[in-house]
């Protein structure tokens, strides 16, 4: 049985970004690695994606298939939800109702550190610069930009 | 000061909100990050408080928005 699931809510352009945010992770204690032209281990063999973000001490991987429009849509397999407890949103995090909503639950760590970089370099290229940026007690990125 | 909020929930959601503006200037100040989500093909729907409506305070808006 495959759970496997493309996440087509969630596109991905900055991929300095997700590189950021794979970084961020590794140094928050997640084994993971973001690697270039490699297949995602899913339930079945996953498809040569042009960026895939290992999880070692997980059975499965999470790809970034290139889509049409040139963003990237994560691809994975939410089997067990061994996904979601690799870099998924914390428990305080309600879960959504949807399908896609579980998706992007299940990879929600990824998706806010993601979400932060992207927004940083986007505030920086128009002469922004970043005050401050913390975790809040909700597990909620504040991120407080001066403007230019 | 004028600065922009942005707060991002766990799944990486953005919510951007613009403090200290007066008028349009919040609409000039957060339009590079609305226009970058639009760009990801990410619907961005806009939130107005009411002190927006208001001259010489402390303007704020919010932007909600799936990234």
């Amino acid at each position: 049985m495959s759970h496997t699931t493309q996440i087509g809510n969630v596109a991905i352009r900055d991929i300095p970004a997700l590189r950021s945010a794979a970084q961020e992770l590794k140094d928050k204690g997640t084994m993971c690695e973001l690697v270039e032209k490699a297949h995602p281990r899913l339930w079945a063999q996953g498809p040569l994606c042009d960026y895939v973000l290992k999880l070692p001490q997980c059975r499965f991987d999470v790809g970034f298939a290139k889509q049409a429009d040139g963003s990237y849509s994560p691809i994975t397999d939410l089997h067990g939800g061994m996904i979601g407890k690799e870099i998924g949103a914390g428990p305080s995090c309600p879960m959504p109702n949807t399908h896609e909503g579980r998706a992007q639950h299940a990879i929600g760590a990824l998706m806010q550190s993601y979400t932060k970089f992207a927004t940083i370099n986007v505030a920086r290229s128009k002469g922004m610069s970043v005050a401050s940026a913390r975790v809040d007690d909700q597990g909620k990125v504040q991120l407080v930009l001066n403007a230019a | 000061m004028k600065q922009v909020h942005v707060t991002i929930d766990q799944m990486g959601n953005p919510t951007i909100e613009g403090k200290g503006f007066t008028g349009k200037e919040c609409d000039a100040a957060t339009k590079a990050i609305e226009d970058h989500l639009r760009a990801t093909g990410t619907a961005v729907t806009k939130e107005y408080k009411p002190e927006a409506n208001m001259g010489g305070g402390g303007t704020t808006q919010q932007q909600t928005a799936r990234w």
